[in-house]
């Protein structure tokens, strides 16, 4: 009976621990990219994810930083080890203490220090500072794997080895280092898992050429996440799992064939073994120095560019290194403002944010004026787009595209009667069914707007009865705040209704056929995102190269036509058809819209009241 | 000679991680501007609510895994070597799959339309729960709740709190309980008097291998709490790679939940002196 | 017998300020069995690995036929050992750690392999080959210490208490078997152990050691039976130590009585240790005893019994093969001969090497 129980405690745990596995690999085989309903057996997510550029990019780089951060802490550490073990109690004490730091303060606070620390000694976030981090929080796993071999060690053992006439070196290498294998070999197996592992620190510390698959994983998963990713780490999952099969197998049968030994035949010296590993080793380090030496050779050729997720035909990129000869590197943000904190320690060649947020980095000097002459098709762009509130000079920025926020709803469980206001947002006939955003100015943007005061308002009083009627909702309707996993969502019917930008109402709708759009009647916030070139930049004729690319017309007809929002441009207006020239989703018309704002750059003040309201709204 | 080995590392860690914590501590307290000031600190009092929380949950979560994980490692000593090694590597390997992607499967069992709900409506219990309790939903919610938060953290941390005690508990000698029992212990005194205090110094760096994560994690509140229930690690995040970007506030909340963990570290470990250490976390 | 082979000149060694060998002055010959014995604490192990080169001396020189041998590292010193606890090498098997250091030679495999095999016939262990070190018992695992050492062909042969973590049988085994391969072997072998049964056993010549100092260097008979003061009386076999007047020569007082001895040389009326063993006291009748005590206890020891007599003055430990009764008035006698007489060591140790 009692075995009974253990067995079926253990399997109850298993199954915790594998069921979310088990789903994740399942929907890496599912015909559809939902991920709780199965619609047949595919092998496509395979087939595309080996087409993927950016997550076998990432893979890469994960197992290559994995790999380097193993070898570097397992040396480091093992060294140290042995040299702590030598000390002196009170320096080892000492040595000990802050080897054990990394572990016992938590990865959050080592991200932050190394980001602190990098940007301190100016280095720009890349494959260095990965794996400087990643083999600093690896060392002390194997230091304190190594530490307890050492101490079994037999003293003697040494001594023993100099005595029958092996000089200090070769004890060192024929009896400490075989003797205290098993924990180094532990160390660097734990080191390589959590270096793999990581999200936290790479997530601070990479730069966005070296991103390692967990980092790319979260700009997914903030939004959706491709069954394409499911794919890539299945394979990863079973490599790994063969990988230590292979091992297992292999350590019995050498305990087996060790007793069969003949006795004089001298170890057979793990030649192969170090051939192997050393051609691992050129092939991981080859490649990304080619690259590097490529990429230092053509500095001059990488464009990079940092766009909203999914707010690109990025079939468009290929078209634009193969016109251009340049190469592009594409990383994706997901709100105005981390968009800003990220620009402040990294460089980037165009950047596309909105409106105010242009405002703002005008005005903090953060973006450098544009010379139109290096950018032709800038003329093609209509004029009711240029000269607008947030660049009135028209000097920082190229129009990208336009849209408004509105309600998104789902016709089956919505009743038609309750549509047309922001009000749906707090009507409790749908409590815990929908959302608000999870950014303060959008989310207090709507509330001012149902309030019936200005999205721009610098009034404390009107801001905060903004922000208690979102606590309200959060206590009574809302589900929770989201950004990017509205876009899935919704289509899911996780949320029955949330507002959201039109451009993507329209994908949404695609996906699911009971979405309906409306623009709310007390108003609501038009917006326009534009591209601009950061101040820092380091290739400022590719950034306008590009610029110039993506208002050519057919790049701006066939990029609104993929993502669903808005050109600014007349022609390709023109070059749609009439349905949607009329269609008040695609283009709201401009009764719609009567009462909307653009958001425009706010006082210092205001901003910090904006902060503060958000931080209390989220206790 | 044998001595100078490690000072390659002594370097790395002073430049590493002596360095970069020294760097939050001169953040925490200067301005943007770069003078000091302790505003800083001020500024964290509005944000009090949520290190309440973040700590409550992890809290929750620590000891969940505790009762979790102390009878998982318990049975796992007691098996035969070779199945031990099995259960050592069932336990490891889900940490070969993203921590980011596990979580993230996570939302689509327990979503409104995940599997748990879509297996209650087959077996009919939502329809029950209508029909005679006027339940009104047709589903349960378990996403976005901070039961899911908490779900999610111990999850992710169970395997670090069985690998310490179960270290400590095989390294435990038989005959130590059998002496115990010779003595006279019925088996459940020999938990209590024996196995269990001999075990704390596992029990102890598996508390602070859960807690320590659990406080300052950023991505399970915000997959699984749907942004309700911000945690620490998300408000660093916010003031680091977010909308607030305010690096000196952040590191000021950095400093503070540094001290904070050290403080309950420190409280822990006078329960517990002698086991500094042989704190045991490793295999 | 020949030449010296191994020179200690006044060695004198501390750890952190700590004397622990106080000058040491020490010659070994050419195919001796040495043994360093004394008390835990006393220095001996520190002796042998000055000599193995394992410690450097703080003052003092080793000579090595003559020539210094302080700075020579201990692979490259003729001299090998057999650790405390062995200190085999897990990682390799028992015929690997024969063979270790003639791979650290780069002896050709053949000749390895025919050393190894001849050196596992010498201690026993033919067929053991292939065996894990780790699942051998401490007395295989002890030949296979020794053969690791002695494969070298090493002029010296340093062993540190090899014998301790084995069980008595065993022990007396080994010793016998230890003796008969250096015997065989010709190699002057240097042996520290505490055990002064094992010691007797088996030297050509025990060094007795204590705090830092030698006591007294002889043969096993010598020391046994002209301990040179209490301490070695103490420290080798069991006595009866007390505290007497000489005198003159040849007349000891102790106990009130005069004796008659066969000392001379410590001049008149100078206070002296005596020393009787327990075997060298005859229990007589009453009358005809130079001493008479009652007996106090009784203890069976296999060969003899172990009697206590208390007498006036002093409480005597005496082995008789004779059975007496707890509570009996017996008389005690000694020959002049079985008295030895010490100098009272205020300072132990000191002059004694001159005495070879």
């Amino acid at each position: 009976m009692k075995k009974f129980i253990e067995k079926f405690y253990m399997a109850i745990l298993f199954i915790l621990l594998y069921a979310p596995i088990f789903v994740l690999m399942l929907f890496s085989f599912n015909d559809s990219k939902s991920r709780v309903s199965w619609h047949g057996f595919t092998l496509d997510w395979y087939v595309q994810m080996f087409q993927d550029e950016r997550i076998l990019h990432s893979l890469y780089v994960t197992i290559f930083v994995a790999v380097i951060s193993a070898i570097f802490a397992t040396i480091l550490g093992t060294a140290a080890a042995i040299g702590i073990q030598k000390m002196g109690r009170r320096t080892r004490g000492v040595y000990l203490t802050i080897n054990n730091i990394p572990m016992s303060s938590s990865d959050t606070i080592m991200g932050v220090s190394f980001m602190l620390l990098f940007s301190f000694l100016a280095f720009e976030k890349g494959y260095l500072t990965l794996i400087l981090a990643h083999v600093t929080f690896c060392i002390p796993y194997v230091v304190l794997n190594v530490m307890p071999k050492l101490r079994q060690l037999d003293k003697n053992a040494y001594e023993a080895a100099l005595d029958l006439g092996a000089t200090p070196r070769q004890a060192f290498w024929k009896v400490i280092i075989p003797e205290i294998m098993p924990g180094i070999v532990t160390g660097a197996i734990m080191a390589f898992t959590i270096s793999i592992d990581d999200f936290v620190v790479s997530y601070f510390t990479a730069g966005n050429t070296s991103q390692p698959l967990s980092v790319v994983i979260y700009s997914m998963v903030r939004r959706r996440i491709s069954p394409k990713i499911n794919a890539v780490s299945t394979i990863l999952f079973v490599f790994i799992l063969i990988l230590l099969i292979v091992i297992n197998i292999r350590q019995t049968r050498a305990l087996n064939k060790k007793k069969k030994l003949t006795v004089y035949k001298k170890r057979s010296h793990p030649i192969g073994k170090c051939v192997l590993a050393g051609v691992v080793c050129i092939f991981l380090i080859g490649g990304p120095l080619a690259g590097l030496m490529g990429g230092s050779a053509s500095e001059g050729q990488i464009v990079n560019v940092y766009n909203w997720g999914e707010y690109m035909d990025e079939s468009l990129l290929e078209q634009f290194e193969a016109e251009t000869g340049y190469k592009v590197v594409y990383t994706t943000f997901d709100s105005n403002e981390s968009m800003y904190s990220r620009l402040k320690t990294e460089s980037y060649d165009v950047v596309i944010p909105s409106d105010y947020m242009v405002a703002r980095l005008i005005n903090e000097g953060m973006v450098q004026p544009i010379n139109y002459d290096n950018i032709p098709n800038f003329s093609l762009i209509d004029e009711k787009y240029t000269h607008l509130a947030f660049d009135p000079e028209q000097q920082y920025s190229v129009p990208y595209t336009w849209g408004v926020v509105g309600m998104i709803y789902n016709t089956k469980y919505i009743d038609e009667a309750d549509i047309g206001s922001w009000d749906l947002l707090w009507n409790e006939k749908y409590a815990g069914e929908v959302a608000m955003f999870d950014n303060p100015r959008d989310a207090l943007g709507i509330a001012l707007k149902y309030l019936g005061y200005s999205q721009n308002t610098e009034n404390a009083d009107e801001l905060r009865e903004a922000a208690a009627l979102i606590t309200k909702g959060k206590q009574t309707t809302f589900q929770g705040l989201f950004m990017d996993q509205i876009l899935e969502k919704l289509p899911n019917e996780e949320l029955y209704a949330a507002p959201y930008y039109n451009g993507d109402a329209v994908t949404m709708m695609d996906e699911n056929p009971d979405l309906a759009f409306y623009v709310p009647k007390e108003g609501t916030n038009l917006f326009v995102d534009a591209m601009c070139i950061p101040t820092n930049a380091k290739n400022v004729e590719g950034a306008e190269a590009f610029i110039d690319f993506m208002c050519s017309t057919e790049a701006a007809a066939a990029n609104a036509e993929y993502i669903g929002y808005s050109s600014p441009q007349r022609e390709v207006y023109e070059m749609q058809p009439e349905e949607i020239q009329n269609d008040p989703v695609h283009y709201p018309s401009a009764e719609a819209v009567a009462n909307s704002e653009t958001f425009l750059n706010l006082s210092d003040e205001t901003n910090k009241l904006y902060t503060a309201l958000w931080a209390e709204l989220l206790k | 000679m044998k001595k100078n080995m490690a000072y390659p590392y002594g370097v790395w860690m002073v430049v590493f991680i002596v360095c970069p914590i020294l760097l939050i501590v001169l953040y925490a307290f200067s301005d943007s501007a770069g003078g000091f000031t302790v505003e800083n600190f001020a500024g964290i009092v509005e944000y009090w609510p949520i290190f309440v929380r973040s700590f409550v949950l992890a809290l929750i979560s620590t000891v969940i895994c505790l009762i979790l994980g102390y009878p998982l490692a318990y049975i796992m000593s007691r098996q035969p070597p070779q199945r031990q090694q099995l259960y050592m590597t069932l336990i490891m390997l889900p940490m070969w799959m993203n921590f980011l992607l596990r979580t993230y499967a996570w939302m689509s069992i327990l979503e409104n339309k995940g599997f748990i709900n879509q297996f209650l409506n087959q077996i009919g219990l939502i329809s029950f729960l209508q029909n005679h309790f006027g339940y009104t939903l047709d589903y349960i919610p378990l996403i976005n709740t901070s039961g899911a938060v908490v779900l999610g953290m111990v999850y992710n941390f169970l395997p670090f709190m069985v690998l310490p005690i179960y270290t400590v508990l095989i390294k435990l000698d038989p005959k130590i309980i059998e002496a115990a029992q010779d003595l006279g212990a019925p088996m459940r005194i020999v938990f209590q008097r024996v196995i269990f205090p001999l075990s704390l110094p596992g029990v102890i760096s598996g508390i602070t291998m859960v807690f320590v994560p659990s406080v300052s994690t950023f991505v399970i509140s915000k997959l699984l709490g749907g942004g309700k229930y911000m945690l620490i690690g998300d408000l660093i995040d916010l003031e680091f790679m977010g909308n607030a970007y305010n690096p000196q506030l952040g590191s000021a909340i950095a400093l503070v939940m540094m001290g904070l963990i050290f403080l309950c570290m420190w409280v822990m470990n006078k329960f517990d002196d002698g086991s500094s250490e042989e704190g045991g976390l490793m295999l | 017998m020949s030449k010296h082979l191994i020179d200690l000149v006044n060695i004198k060694k501390e750890f952190d300020g700590e004397p622990i060998l106080r000058g040491i002055n020490l010659y070994i010959r050419d195919k001796e069995f040495i043994t360093l014995l004394g008390p835990s604490g006393c220095g001996k192990t520190t002796t042998l690995r000055i000599i193995g080169g394992f410690e450097t001396p703080t003052s003092g020189d080793v000579l090595f036929e003559g020539k210094r041998l302080n700075d020579v590292p201990p692979y490259k010193r003729e001299i090998n050992t057999v650790f405390q606890r062995y200190a085999l090498f897990p990682h390799l098997n028992v015929a690997e750690n024969i063979a270790f250091g003639l791979h650290i030679r780069k002896m050709p495999a053949d000749e390895i392999a025919r050393k190894v095999s001849r050196m596992l016939e010498l201690v026993g262990l033919k067929g053991f080959e292939n065996r894990d070190v780790t699942s051998l018992s401490g007395g295989q695992q002890q030949r296979v210490a020794i053969a690791r050492a002695l494969v070298m062909e090493p002029r010296v042969l340093l062993l540190d208490e090899p014998l301790g973590a084995l069980d008595l049988k065993l022990r007396k085994e080994m010793q016998f078997e230890l003796k008969r391969i250096q015997q065989s072997t010709g190699i002057t072998f240097i042996y520290v152990t505490h055990d002064q049964e094992e010691a007797l056993t088996m030297s050509d010549t025990i060094v007795v050691m204590n705090r830092g100092h030698i006591q007294q260097i002889g043969t096993p008979t010598d020391i046994y039976n002209e301990p040179v003061n209490a301490f070695v009386a103490d420290f080798i076999g069991e006595s009866n130590i007390l505290p007497g007047t000489m005198l003159k020569d040849r007349l000891v007082r102790f106990c009130t009585h005069d004796f008659v001895c066969v000392d001379e040389g410590f001049g008149e009326m100078t206070p002296v240790d005596v020393v009787i063993r327990p075997e060298d006291l005859k229990i007589t009748p009453t009358e005809q005893a130079q001493l008479t005590g009652i007996v106090e206890s009784i203890v069976f020891k296999g060969v003899h019994y172990e009697m206590m007599v208390r007498t006036e003055h002093f409480t005597f430990t005496v082995h008789s093969t004779q059975c007496e009764t707890v509570g009996k008035a017996v008389g005690l006698s000694v020959d002049p001969f079985d008295i030895h007489i010490m100098h009272k060591s205020e300072q132990e140790g000191g002059q004694m090497e001159e005495k070879r």
